[in-house]
């Protein structure tokens, strides 16, 4: 299929080369100075405490409970890479030592879907909680909203 | 004959997702259904909008899978084994060099899905790149099947909500442009580099302008950390760090913005540059990526990005009504070319197309 070249031909073009040369020409008339602090000589590290301050949110934690259940399963088989000779020099061995391994993987597995189906529990107890909540504030609303208009 | 969605997750609201159920509505107007099965689905998903993969139908010979590629997973070699007609739709992975110095497990991540990648060029029949950009991504890693740049569809009804009346009420009326980036905070995007350039912008032409980085930082702390420093180095302030925020809040920024600029040094699409064509804000971006392909001609690309020139080029854009009408101008033009309209008649075209051929 034809590729569509796009373009905007019939709106005036803009020389942003003519611009940016003007520009420069501003920048030594008025003695601008161009250099600047590269980020390069900074560090962040100092700051790290501040980028990972977290709040609450619901929705990120219903997704990754998703996440986790649908990850709870973890393949035993992955697809060999390399040449032709390292692939099949791997899935000979893959052979040979599937009788130690795929057991682990499967005891792994069941482990994970307990975690899964704990996360799924503690997800649920969240919303009822919050749910809880909510009925309370209104309730707590409504009489101080009554006390108010009784004075 | 089946025609499927698979992928590896289906976010609420990103742009993978987002193309993903309109390209399921447009394959049920062509009558296939639409039938999306992911690894990873956003529970804020209505249900059955995408099933598990573990419940694939199985797959015929005559049967089309279309796998949406943008990380790093097994699922890229099973995508290999299916026995099907197989198309990749590809959004592009970011250089895991990026990332490496902040975050080496998602920089592993994503040297796996670029592994994945080349790994899947002799068993793909037909592409479906959002860019010219990643069709020579493709390329250059060995595919040789057909290929066609489809763009990405975007939600554009969404823009016309309600956007956050707290936001808007903060910070409307008050003197001084305001300069907006959204994306997420990760190092290809360069936020640093639009730090840079508005502390110039703010130094020499308008010391009252406020910068709206609008972006999660999550999974990238070491950078935005790296960035608050930067900031604080500077010595600049009036700085706004989003963070993961709202739709509706979103929506406010980009209704109170002067000016959008864009730093990015790898981008597969860059959907933000669409958003600011639509909320009519002249663009300044860097040359690089897919910035070109998507601008299409519009907006100021500039070949380099040094703090002074892209702070010149914010002035020169604000104060120079004339200039600021083309750019508009040129953006609504390119605008069009993204309409919902355009872009499923090109993937119906692109599809009955391949259906008709298969691989040459």
């Amino acid at each position: 299929m034809a590729e569509e070249k796009k373009t905007v031909d019939s709106v005036e073009k803009i020389d942003v080369e003519k611009i940016m040369d003007e520009i420069r020409q501003e920048i030594r008339e008025k003695g601008y100075d161009a250099s600047m602090l590269s980020f390069q000589d900074v560090d962040g590290e100092d700051e790290l405490p501040l980028g990972q301050e977290e709040k609450f949110r619901l929705e990120e934690l219903e997704r990754r409970v998703q996440e986790a259940s649908l990850r709870a399963e973890v393949p035993w088989y992955y697809q060999a890479e390399g040449s032709l000779p390292v692939r099949l020099m791997k899935k000979v061995i893959r052979k040979l030592i599937r009788f130690a391994y795929v057991p682990i993987v499967e005891n792994q597995n069941r482990e994970n879907q307990v975690l899964a189906q704990s996360l799924r529990q503690l997800l649920a107890y969240v919303k009822e909680q919050q749910e809880r909540v909510e009925i309370l504030e209104k309730r707590l609303e409504a009489v101080e909203d009554g006390k108010q208009a009784e004075h | 004959m089946k025609v499927i969605q698979v992928l590896t997750t289906l976010s609420f609201g990103d742009a993978v997702g987002n193309d993903t159920i309109a390209l399921g509505a447009a394959l049920r107007e062509m009558g296939y259904g639409s039938h999306i099965y992911a690894e990873n689905i956003d529970p804020r998903l209505p249900e059955g909008t995408v099933h598990p993969i573990r419940e694939l139908p199985p797959l015929a010979a005559e049967d089309v899978v279309l796998y949406h590629l943008s990380t790093g997973t097994e699922l890229n070699y099973q995508f290999a084994e299916y026995p099907c007609r197989k198309v990749v739709i590809y959004h592009n992975i970011t250089p895991p060099s990026f990332l490496a110095p902040y975050a080496p497990e998602k920089a592993d991540q994503c040297q796996y899905g670029l592994n994945g990648a080349k790994y899947l060029a002799d068993y793909v029949d037909y592409c479906l790149p959002v860019s010219d950009f990643n069709r020579r991504d493709l390329a250059a890693m060995g595919y040789t099947c057909p290929m066609d740049v489809l763009p990405i569809l975007i939600p554009f009804e969404d823009y016309e909500k309600e956007p956050s009346r707290k936001i808007l009420a903060k910070y409307r009326g008050l003197p001084g442009a305001n300069i907006l980036f959204t994306g997420r905070i990760v190092p290809n995007k360069c936020q640093e580099d639009v730090l840079a350039a508005f502390a110039a912008y703010k130094k020499y032409y308008d010391p009252d302008a406020r910068l709206f980085l609008v972006g999660d930082w999550r999974g990238m702390e070491r950078y935005y950390a790296r960035l608050l420093a930067y900031q604080k180095a500077l010595g600049v302030s009036d700085v706004i760090f989003t963070g993961h925020i709202p739709f509706d809040e979103i929506l406010a920024y980009y209704r109170l913005a002067d000016v959008f600029v864009c730093a990015s040094e790898h981008e597969g699409f860059c959907v933000p540059l669409v958003e600011a064509m639509y909320f009519n804000i002249p663009i300044i971006a860097y040359d690089s990526s897919a910035i070109g392909d998507t601008l299409g001609g519009s907006g100021i690309l500039m070949p380099e990005k040094t703090p002074a020139l892209t702070a010149g080029m914010i002035h020169r854009v604000l104060s120079d009504a004339e200039l600021k009408e083309t750019i508009l101008a040129g953006q609504q033009k390119r605008l069009q070319d993204f309409s919902h309209q355009k872009i499923r008649a090109r993937f119906r075209a692109c599809l009955e197309q391949f259906m008709m051929k298969g691989r040459a």
